[in-house]
């Protein structure tokens, strides 16, 4: 029987005739109707009411921000369109990099090989792994290359970059090399959240956590210093959420974390003020729609809270939660990989109409394999028809007043507030981690989703039901980097070792390795220091984990 | 008796080499088979069957930090130059006769080097065919030539018994935190230590185990006292001490640095 | 199926399996339901953490005397399983057989298969097909290494 009971002040009430008389046939025509519940558990009415009086409107631009953290949001500006990219060698990536911006794309996201995300130079390893789904960056040369073009000082520049950040340190190289000062320097740190890949994407994760702790520490006040238009942070939901944590729960450990990074910051004598500008935050969008517009909702209301009450934060634009969205992968199926489309088209939609500030919607094929360039084409096409031919950007927070949207963002609220109490309790989200307790919820909400799988209970078109084996398993993309041009690339790399001075990146990274036993020493300058003298990217990951620990993590079944 | 079978016997000379392709068949061999000691050792070239390992059983229950201790104790002899081979013990299911071999996975940086070699057994149910396959693999180890075994088991019940008689010292892991679980804790196994370790020393419990233990040995009647030792994997404390009392020949505690 | 426990005969046996990942993905959620499926099915499972090098496996199948490589491979990393089938040749193990599960495309299958892989697993695929080839592998292998010769066994 579902339950149309009174909750709050916009929600299902029982005081109306004609309320009551529509209960009553519906529960007529419905006499066993099922709970619906959303992928955070919260129970779905079949209808919501106005109940009790009307709240007082709330307008974007304003604290708590529920309905948008700037005055005029997509109208004024709209979100910025970057799509993730990488492939191959560094031309490879230049060559694609224009092809996406001549097709819509505003920004620059990196995405590197995933030799690169182990901590690997490519002469280390096998050559056909090398640029199958990222593009090979191992000094501040091959950076050159792949931004060659590129107006450093004009276009903003995502990096996928996990600590001990050695991307940015490349980009700072060449940013010296071009007279581009770091002031002018725009851009986002992905992947630099090391808690969400200690709990949930290990690939990333390299440097063991007190390390990893002490690195984003430095680098963040050296961005503050030097290149304050960089985004140092980025604390990440989508790999919680796409490990199986609900999108309450993927919010609630988001939050935690930001605090936890706040915290730390704090500690070491910043000013909340002067850091939390730059905090952004990344998260997946699911196809729970509705769910998804409020967790964003309730999300920028407990984040300008807690940046004013808890942290103090006297400045607007401390309390303001910045985000950037990437359509969720978990939802997209090998199977009949063409009704991806649809899918993305409406994670898309939610994440905007939830006020995000950028985007990445996924290809068809990115179930599969790293997208192909007509995959990745109809993803930003997506885009542009959501905005240019949809009007998706007419109003802000078109959904705000709808009485289910606010009682959801309300509940939301209660069930990412009921989470994050649950972190603090256990000593906030860095002890959360290590122990373990974060990894255990998760996976205890990814076992029940994928018994709601299982059953049927929860749809998936061309998994569970609709099957059509015969266009089943789309192909991979055989898009591969050609083993000659990684060869030759190789062989470069050989020769720019030889011709470097060795003497000078020996003392760059013992100077780095020093500064690790000196608490008072910025760590993250030091990497910037042995870019510049000639280290490679391995030389400086390894160097950090024989003196900060190897990033493990224990296997177990 | 039991005559051993024609392909084991075939293997041995290139196990007393050290050849680990033969070591690990062999191993296999004597795993499905029920190959007695005594027919194994008259079957071993005389220059092998002269040989002698220093044999370490390590136990405790599960959740006491085993593995974690092993690849400490690994780790310090390798870096001694010594070589070793390893028997870990892991419990099958009941209901399936499947299992998880999941302490070589724990003893990550150990099982890489060249100077370790890992073989994990399960235990598959019956005590008395697993102690007598121990004593076997423990003996084809031998014979190719490790100076030092150690086996590690589940301190779960009456095959720890067994592989105890097996092996020159045995090791019992006491994790912190036992409290008044000590005097629940099977008589048996505190009878069969010849060294108790509190392991994960750095942690605050650990000492109070430490004195609780060393308190209800005082009441033991056994001839010879255990050696209580707290030992961290973590911060490497104990360790040195804990080598010491396991006399493995050709170890020694290193020397400080000169002055 | 009834446990054999260590004194019954050579003819008994249960599948020794290294389920493992080499190359760089970390997506290692798949490769454990597979682990697990495996010890329900009755085999020795040893499971390692993913980026495992191939010097490293070859150890491993050498000293356990595996009789079935299990390799996990999202992403792009089944293209150095050649070098994994080259690396047991070279060392002895021929015998061991190698089966991969994961997202490969459907061009790049036979090439496996030439290089010595025994057989290729897609996703959705059900674990019951999976088992069912380890255990008929895994006694193939055992064959081919003399080591399920009854009578070679050891008579009580």
């Amino acid at each position: 029987m579902s339950d149309l009971s009174d909750r709050g002040p916009a929600g299902p009430a029982g005081g109306n005739a004609a309320l009551a008389a529509w209960r009553a046939k519906y529960e007529a025509e419905l006499p066993q109707a099922a709970v619906v519940r959303n992928r955070s558990g919260l129970p779905i009415e079949p209808l919501y009411v106005a109940s009790g009086p009307a709240p007082a409107p709330e307008v974007p631009g304003e604290y708590p921000y529920t309905r948008g953290i700037y005055t005029t949001m997509h109208r004024g500006r709209s979100w910025t369109q970057r799509q993730l990219i990488g492939l191959g060698t560094p031309e490879d990536y230049n060559a694609r990099l224009r092809e996406v911006l001549r097709h819509g794309a505003t920004a620059i996201s990196l995405l590197p090989c995933n030799s690169v995300f182990r901590g690997y130079d490519m002469d280390t390893v096998p050559v056909e792994l090398l640029g199958t789904c990222g593009t090979v960056i191992n000094n501040a040369d091959h950076m050159r290359r792949s931004l060659a073009g590129m107006d450093l000082g004009a276009i903003s520049v995502g990096l996928n970059d996990p600590t001990p950040f050695t991307l940015l340190a490349f980009l700072l190289v060449e940013a010296d090399r071009q007279q581009v000062p770091w002031a002018a320097i725009a851009g986002t740190a992905n992947q630099s959240d090391y808690l969400s890949h200690y709990i949930a994407n290990h690939m990333f994760y390299r440097l063991a956590l007190p390390g990893a702790r002490r690195l984003i520490g430095d680098k963040i006040a050296f961005c503050n210093a030097r290149a304050p238009r960089y985004n140092p942070l980025s604390i990440v939901g989508q790999h919680m959420q796409q490990a199986g944590a609900t999108p309450a729960e993927a919010m609630a450990f988001t939050l935690s974390s930001g605090l936890q990074y706040a915290r730390d910051c704090i500690a070491r004598g910043m000013e909340p003020d002067a850091f939390l500008p730059r905090f952004t935050f990344f998260f997946d969008v699911s196809l729970s729609f509705f769910e998804e517009i409020a967790k964003f909702r309730a999300g920028r209301r407990i984040w300008a809270r807690l940046t004013r009450e808890q942290l103090g934060a006297r400045s607007e634009r401390s309390w303001r939660f910045k985000f950037h969205a990437q359509t969720s992968g978990a939802d997209l199926t090998r199977q009949q990989p063409m009704n991806n489309i649809a899918r993305v088209t409406v994670q898309a939609m939610a994440g905007i109409l939830g006020g995000l500030q950028s985007l990445h919607t996924d290809a068809f094929d990115e179930a599969i394999s790293c997208p192909t360039k007509e995959g990745a084409k109809i993803a930003v096409a997506t885009q542009n028809i959501l905005r240019g031919e949809a009007g998706m950007t007419d109003v802000i927070d078109p959904l705000g007043g709808s009485y289910y949207v606010e009682t959801l963002t309300d509940q939301m609220e209660g069930e990412i507030l009921r989470v994050m109490d649950i972190v603090e309790s256990a000593g906030g989200m860095f002890e959360a981690a290590r122990s373990g307790l974060v990894q255990r919820m998760i996976g205890q909400s990814a076992r029940l989703a994928q018994q709601r799988v299982d059953s049927g209970e929860q749809m998936m078109v061309g998994v569970n039901c609709f099957e059509s084996a015969a266009e089943d398993f789309g192909q991979p993309s055989l898009e591969r980097p050609s083993i000659e041009s990684m060869n030759t690339l190789i062989a470069e790399f050989t020769l720019w070792k030889r011709a470097r001075s060795a003497a000078a990146v020996s003392r760059a990274l013992d100077g780095l390795a020093r500064s690790v036993d000196d608490p008072s020493a910025n760590v993250f300058e030091q990497v910037v220091d042995a870019a510049a003298a000639g280290a490679s990217h391995q030389e400086i990951c390894d160097r950090l984990r024989s003196t900060m620990g190897f990033g493990d993590v224990q296997a177990f079944v | 008796m039991s005559a051993i079978p024609a392909p084991l016997r075939a293997l041995l000379p290139a196990v007393v080499e050290r050849d680990a392709r033969a070591l690990g068949r062999a191993l296999t061999i004597v795993e499905n088979a029920a190959v007695g000691n005594d027919a194994l050792q008259a079957a071993l070239p005389p220059a092998a069957a002269q040989r002698r390992a220093r044999r370490i059983g390590i136990t405790g229950p599960p959740g006491a930090g085993k593995s974690t201790l092993v690849d400490a104790l690994l780790a310090q002899i390798v870096a001694a130059g010594l070589s070793v081979g390893v028997v870990a013990v892991d419990p099958s299911s009941p209901f399936t006769g499947g299992a998880v071999l999941g302490d070589r996975t724990r003893m990550r940086e150990a099982s890489l080097h060249r100077n370790v070699f890992i073989r994990s057994v399960a235990s598959r149910g019956a005590a008395g065919g697993l102690a007598r396959c121990v004593q076997a693999m423990t003996s084809l180890l031998e014979a190719a030539g490790y100076p030092i075994v150690l086996v590690e088991s589940v301190g779960a019940g009456q095959g720890e018994f067994a592989i105890a008689d097996l092996v020159d010292l045995s090791v019992v892991l006491c994790p912190p935190g036992l409290g008044d679980e000590i005097q629940g804790l099977k008589a048996g196994i505190l009878e069969i230590a010849d060294v108790l370790v509190v392991s994960k020393g750095d942690l605050p419990g650990s000492e109070v185990t430490h004195r609780e233990l060393l308190s209800a040995l005082s009441m033991t009647t056994r001839p010879k006292r255990p050696i209580v030792q707290r030992v961290s994997a973590a911060d490497g404390g104990g360790m040195v001490d804990l080598m010491l009392a396991l006399a493995i020949p050709g170890w020694a505690a290193p020397q400080p640095a000169g002055a | 199926m009834r446990p054999s426990d260590h004194a019954a005969n050579a003819a008994s046996f249960r599948p020794k399996v290294l389920v493992t990942k080499i190359g760089f993905d970390g997506h290692d959620r798949g490769s454990r339901v597979v682990a697990a499926a495996l010890r329900d099915a009755g085999c020795e499972v040893i499971y390692t953490a993913p980026w495992q090098k191939i010097t490293d496996v070859v150890k491993l199948a050498t000293e356990e005397d595996v009789d079935v490589i299990g390799v996990s491979s999202l992403s792009t990393d089944h293209l150095i399983l050649p070098r994994l089938m080259a690396a047991l040749r070279e060392s002895g193990l021929a015998e061991t057989r190698v089966i991969v599960g994961g997202i490969i495309p459907d061009s790049e299958v036979q090439p496996l298969l030439d290089a010595g892989v025994a057989q290729v697993f897609h996703p959705g695929g059900a674990l019951a097909d999976i088992s069912a080839a380890v255990w008929r592998l895994a006694e193939a292998s055992r064959r081919e290494r003399g080591l399920m010769d009854a009578s070679a066994g050891a008579s009580t």
